[in-house]
């Protein structure tokens, strides 16, 4: 390095430093998206799986309907399209006279399951809908749909084949 | 004047593309674009719970109804409808839930109608995106009042 800063004369070392931290960054935002997705099992496949919506109001149904894409209601990514809504009566626990605790079902409100399907990868880590965003049973689900924004489980996560 | 060199043109590409990128991301994601919005008609009801009785007499078709909190303008009162609160209440002698009526109390179902416009994602009134479950904070005049959307209808 010259007395002006610069490699070889030609170079300005502020250029290379600048040059670097700009090819870590985006080896690392390259891994890092890549990282979950090894092993990549059979290809592009479509994922199903079921999103279970408790205590909601009973005439929130008609809002549920079957063509509707999904989102992530955190990213705005797309998660799929509905393909199934069933409903039936949503029970909760409450104690009786006797301390017992009791399942009862709650008046005027639903229980709704909600099938979607999304094209996706499954791994040998997991199955992921179009390809960056992970399902996993158990998980809570923010969803929206164009008439609904809330807040469901994760069921019943599986790959079919194309 | 000072040439550009490999570097400093490699430099001002990956810049170019980090904000081209940051811009994607922040107007609409590249998987999803934005769909073609066509203009409707839009009615939302918003179930306001647990005002005085008789509170719904200060709201009238055709009262002007804003956000209370951001002034935002969303349309007129097409439609009230007032019943008994009530709520889910369990009967520990029964074992069973029922939904008892609250003394002095009453639900007032309000719809507005507003100009708006229906995507394949998304229904908005007057420009504001809104969802069955979403809380309102609404205004009209001398009054304002608090509920969720509990329907949506366009034509």
């Amino acid at each position: 390095m010259d007395r002006n800063g610069k490699l070889f004369g030609k170079i300005s070392i502020f250029d290379v430093i600048v040059a670097v931290l700009i090819i870590t960054v985006c080896t690392g935002v390259f891994y890092k998206s890549r990282s979950e997705k090894t092993n990549v099992e059979g290809g592009q496949k479509t994922i199903h799986y079921t999103v279970r919506i408790p205590n909601v109001r009973w005439f929130t149904l008609q809002y549920y309907q079957e063509g509707l894409r999904c989102f992530d209601t955190k990213t705005g990514e797309e998660i799929g399209k509905i393909v199934g809504v069933r409903s039936e009566p949503y029970t909760d626990h409450y104690l009786d006279m006797q301390g017992n605790v009791v399942l009862a079902e709650v008046p005027e409100t639903i229980k709704i399951e909600v099938d979607i399907e999304t094209p996706g990868l499954e791994t040998d880590k997991g199955y992921f809908a179009r390809g960056a965003y992970e399902l996993k049973a158990g998980s809570e689900v923010y969803l929206t749909t164009k008439y609904v924004d809330v807040m469901g489980f994760m069921e019943n996560v599986e790959a079919k084949a194309e | 004047m000072k040439r550009f060199n490999a570097l400093d043109v490699f430099i001002c590409l990956a810049i170019f593309a980090a904000v081209t990128a940051a811009g994607l991301y922040l107007g609409g994601n590249v998987n999803n674009p934005v769909m073609a919005s066509e203009q409707k008609t839009v009615y939302f009801t918003v179930e306001i719970m647990h005002t005085q009785n008789n509170f719904a007499d200060k709201i009238k078709l055709g009262d002007t109804i804003e956000d209370s909190v951001k002034g935002y303008y969303y349309g007129v009162v097409s439609d009230i409808a007032v019943e008994p609160t009530r709520i889910p209440s369990f009967d520990a002698d029964a074992g069973v839930v029922i939904r008892a009526e609250v003394p002095e109390r009453e639900t007032i179902c309000l719809t507005v109608k507003c100009n708006g416009t229906e995507s394949d994602t998304e229904i908005a009134a007057e420009g504001q995106v809104i969802k069955i479950g979403k809380k309102m904070t609404l205004k009209g005049k001398g009054y304002a009042v608090g509920g969720y959307i509990s329907e949506i209808r366009t034509e």
